[in-house]
């Protein structure tokens, strides 16, 4: 006969095994959840980082500029403008990611005056150098204006890079007059012509010349 | 005034079909080089059938002969010779000439020339290597006052191909 407190015993045991285990697996369920979570907040925290570090960098550029402009209040303007001008270069150029930086925090994104240029970003970005390759140039036209775009702007093309003014010019590749001081670069340009814009160049003259011949006489008055 | 309007001129003549080449101040022009002319030189050929088509451009283009105050129109019989003549058209001057440098004809000087498209027409003008020999063989003081200009093009085009 079995012993009913042994069988409780055993059933018991049973019923705290599976207890145990239950409880276990229900533990490790809201561990794994717990992870997928913690998974999910640090992806979410890795994908606002470039907008964080957009806004640290651009606290960053304005407490320089705010620094700056107090330096300089009622100084010279120009230092206290290239000043503002480097502090702002900084807010982008220390690492932050450009894609991710928002155009209203870019000094790119600003109207420029006749005493100021508007700053690119350097040209180690390979979202920027696929326009104008690593020697693009820093500055762009005082004349232009920002477009209110949301994107950045693109950067100035390579044609309009500074011209070398320290180059000479190879006079002696392509001499402006031969030895009978014939004007070889009007020749050149004539070449460049297509045939009915050269015949038009000489119907114009001729015309003129034909204004001048049917003109009337000049008075004795203006001839002096 | 009359207005010069040669896209007219080379319309016209293209129009009748006469057979001409464009020598003078005019194809050097259109082959480059920087040279201002007063008139348009042809060299028509001097044949029959030509002749008459040359007569009904120059009816159209209402030539008379220039520096004549009579405005004798160009008779058949005038066009056959091979003087130069020099007109008077309502699109500009035109020097008709029959032969150039005592006695080159048209078809002496066809295989010298080449077809250049000017104002949506193909015309043929004489190349401006031939040119310069014919104004070197003219001698005159005004060809030779040309010439420097028509070898310093010919030598840019030379050096541009």
């Amino acid at each position: 006969m079995r012993n009913p407190r042994q069988s409780r015993g055993v059933s018991g045991a049973v019923h705290d095994a599976f207890s145990s285990l239950s409880g276990g697996v229900a533990q490790g369920r809201n561990a794994g959840r717990d992870i997928t979570k913690g998974r999910a907040a640090a992806h979410c925290l890795n994908a606002m980082r470039p907008q964080r570090q957009a806004e640290r960098h651009r606290r960053q550029g304005a407490r320089a500029r705010q620094a700056a402009s107090a330096r300089y209040v009622g100084e010279d303007q120009a230092a206290a403008l290239d000043h503002l001008c480097e502090a702002a270069k900084g807010a982008i150029d220390v690492g932050c990611d450009r894609e991710a930086l928002p155009v209203r925090y870019s000094p790119l994104n600003r109207t420029t005056s006749s005493s100021e240029f508007a700053l690119q970003p350097d040209a180690n970005s390979a979202s920027h150098s696929r326009h104008a390759g690593p020697s693009a140039p820093m500055l762009r036209s005082s004349t232009m204006a920002s477009p209110p775009s949301t994107s950045l702007p693109v950067v100035a093309s390579a044609d309009a890079a500074t011209p070398d003014y320290a180059a000479k010019p190879d006079y002696a590749a392509k001499p402006d007059y031969d030895e009978n001081g014939v004007d070889l670069s009007l020749v050149r340009y004539s070449l460049s012509l297509t045939p009915t814009q050269r015949l038009k160049a000489v119907e114009n003259f001729m015309n003129a010349l034909a204004s001048v011949r049917t003109a009337p006489p000049a008075s004795a008055e203006s001839t002096k | 005034m009359a207005v010069f309007d040669l896209g007219r001129l080379l319309l016209v003549l293209s129009e009748e079909q006469v057979e001409f080449i464009i020598v003078g101040g005019v194809a050097a022009a259109l082959q480059g080089a920087p040279v201002l002319t007063q008139d348009v030189d042809i060299l028509y050929r001097i044949e029959d059938a030509n002749v008459e088509r040359l007569g009904r451009a120059l009816s159209r283009l209402h030539a008379v002969a220039r520096g004549d105050s009579r405005n004798l129109p160009f008779g058949k019989s005038h066009l056959m010779t091979t003087g130069h003549k020099l007109a008077t058209t309502d699109a500009g001057a035109l020097d008709v000439l029959g032969s150039i440098n005592d006695g080159l004809l048209y078809d002496d000087l066809i295989g010298s020339s080449g077809d250049l498209e000017v104002t949506g027409l193909r015309v043929k003008v004489l190349s401006l290597a031939r040119l310069v020999e014919l104004k070197r063989a003219l001698g005159r003081p005004k060809d030779l006052a040309m010439l420097p200009v028509l070898e310093a093009t010919l030598r840019e085009r030379e050096r541009e191909d």
